[in-house]
């Protein structure tokens, strides 16, 4: 199969994805882009690399709490490091295209991702494009049919929130617990006056250094639309499957972008699915609920069978998924 | 076989290359390779013997005499407006790593900063680039169908890079397919006269145009 899957996220709450930072406030990133004049112009852009990452921690926790049979099966940390962030290759690059071939049919995580395995270079089936503001600037790119406000400059679409980050040492309701708080100081000069103690120098320096602070962050504003397209090459049907695992899963808590944990980058999103030459149909819809079309339900049962199988495996054996990544596990 | 020229409209313009060469023929001979030999791109390959070496059928033009042949197929064409360096990261995520990993009887310590697992900020070249010409000799309708194929040209695909919105082929009165390398003794360089290019062994002394029509040689406002 070869294809595109076209995305729209509307943002839910204010999205934080930031590209520089001078002290204590970042600033949303921006990419060069043409107008529709074909002049440069400098507009905010999720980056497709953050998209992708995301989508892969989804896809590789979907099959570790799938393979575990409902608890978390742990691995190793070289797989750990190969599932959630690519791996990495050591050495001299070495070709075996039987076993990439195996690793693939075994993994498909790993097949649609990409990833460093041993000395080869196993390259993914995804290209993850940027996500792009409906917005003025990129009306010419974004198509007709993708919802948004279309005449707001994407600058006009930013906001900036601020927050305090309060040192509890310093509230006297909350003195009580500091551990030194009760040691009396000795000013300098006093005839008691002892010879620094180290522990209390270090206390007394993490003192002087104001934990306190007022912080701003350049943000997108919630109900803004961003369009984002995924190019995927020769995917089977289980490869289809497990890239909607990945989605499946980070539809349980929808964010992209930063600052999750105090509730920003919350998005719904509405899916559809192409294959090159053919015409475009709903495929996922993430919002409440993550609800699947036929296509995208079919394969991920696909899926979902392919791993119940391996699962029983890994009861037996527990090293498979070592094994697998080795391309030692025959069909 | 006919002139022709071949044009790119890029998406929002971003390409990922430090060199802006983009030989059409490579991306024409990486779809050949996927529908004759898929086999190939199971794995990334930083070299290949000789006697490994996949020749493509491509619908171009060769030219050249015994193995300083070429095909008759321009490098990439056009005004890039702007260079600009982004950045890619890549980190290790420690708070699924708490979850996922099994250190058995290790100490659970992760070094970050060197070695294997070593976070990343990797600097990427891009140009700022509206359209891209190829001038080529070959069958205008089996290009055709070859590029219907391809979405993404330069670097870092998977990312999203090279967006290419729309291809036209069509005849040109002017056959300008000498705007590449060109095999010649008498050469400034060694560099790859044919795909892969990255393939150092099969390089070899060669003549790049000084045209300005070529992206690599355009001047940046």
């Amino acid at each position: 199969m070869n294809g595109k899957i076209e995305t729209v996220f509307t943002l839910l709450s204010p999205l934080s994805h930031i590209g520089e930072s001078i002290g204590p406030n970042s600033y949303l990133s921006t990419q060069d882009m043409l107008d529709a004049e074909g002049n440069p112009i400098s507009v905010f852009a999720y980056s497709g690399n953050a998209l992708r990452g995301m989508w892969r921690d989804a896809g590789a926790e979907y099959m570790l709490k799938k393979l575990g049979s409902g608890a978390t099966l742990q691995i190793p940390l070289e797989l750990f490091y190969l599932f959630f962030s690519g791996g990495a290759i050591g050495g001299d690059q070495a070709i075996d295209i039987d076993q990439a071939r195996r690793i693939r049919e075994q993994i498909p995580h790993l097949s649609i991702f990409g990833g460093g395995v041993g000395n080869m270079l196993l390259p993914g089936k995804l290209s993850v494009g940027e996500a792009l503001p409906v917005c003025r600037e990129l009306a010419h790119i974004i198509p007709d049919y993708v919802s948004g406000n279309r005449e707001l400059s994407a600058r006009q679409m930013t906001t900036e929130v601020s927050y305090s980050r309060k040192d509890d040492a310093k509230d006297d309701l909350l003195r009580p617990y500091l551990q030194d708080a009760g040691i009396p100081q000795i000013g300098p000069g006093s005839q008691m006056a002892l010879l620094p103690d180290p522990e209390q120098e270090k206390k007394k320096e993490k003192k002087e250094n104001p934990q306190q602070m007022r912080y701003t962050m350049e943000v997108f504003c919630r109900g803004a639309a961003l369009w984002q397209e995924t190019f995927f090459r020769d995917l089977c049907e289980i490869e289809l499957g497990a890239f909607v695992a990945a989605i499946a899963k980070w539809a349980e808590n929808p964010c992209i972008g930063g600052q999750n944990r105090i509730g920003m980058g919350r998005v719904k999103a509405e899916m559809s699915f192409q294959l090159f030459g053919e015409e475009k149909e709903p495929f996922i819809t993430v919002g409440d609920r993550c609800l699947l079309a036929d296509r995208a339900r079919e394969a991920k049962t696909r899926y979902d069978k392919f791993l119940e199988k391996y699962a029983g495996y890994l009861e037996e054996k527990r090293e498979g998924l070592t094994l697998a990544i080795a391309g030692k596990v025959e069909k | 076989m006919k002139p022709l020229k071949i044009t790119a409209y890029m998406r929002t313009g971003k390409i990922a290359t430090t060199d802006l060469y983009l030989p059409l023929d490579a991306i024409l001979e990486y779809v050949w390779i996927q529908q004759n030999h898929p086999e190939l791109l199971e794995v990334s390959q930083s070299s290949i013997p000789p006697d490994e070496l996949v020749i493509s059928d491509l619908p171009l033009e060769k030219r050249g005499e015994g193995d300083d042949w070429y095909w008759a197929c321009s490098f990439a064409c056009g005004e890039p407006k702007r260079e600009e360096i982004i950045h890619w990261h890549k980190r290790f995520d420690f708070d699924l790593g708490t979850e996922y990993i099994d250190f058995g009887n290790r100490r659970g310590k992760v070094d970050v900063k060197s070695g294997h697992y070593k976070n990343y900020r990797m600097p990427l070249v891009t140009y700022l680039v509206p359209k891209l010409e190829w001038y080529a000799v070959g069958k205008l309708i089996e290009i055709e169908v070859l590029l219907s194929y391809v979405a993404h040209i330069g670097k870092k695909r998977s990312q999203g890079f090279g967006r290419v919105a729309k291809w036209i082929v069509e005849k040109w009165p002017e056959d300008l397919s000498h705007l590449r390398a060109i095999p010649d003794p008498e050469g400034d360089m060694e560099m790859g006269i044919r795909p892969p290019y990255w393939l150092a062994w099969q390089w070899k002394r060669a003549k790049l145009s000084d045209d300005e029509r070529l992206a690599c040689n355009a001047r940046l406002a």
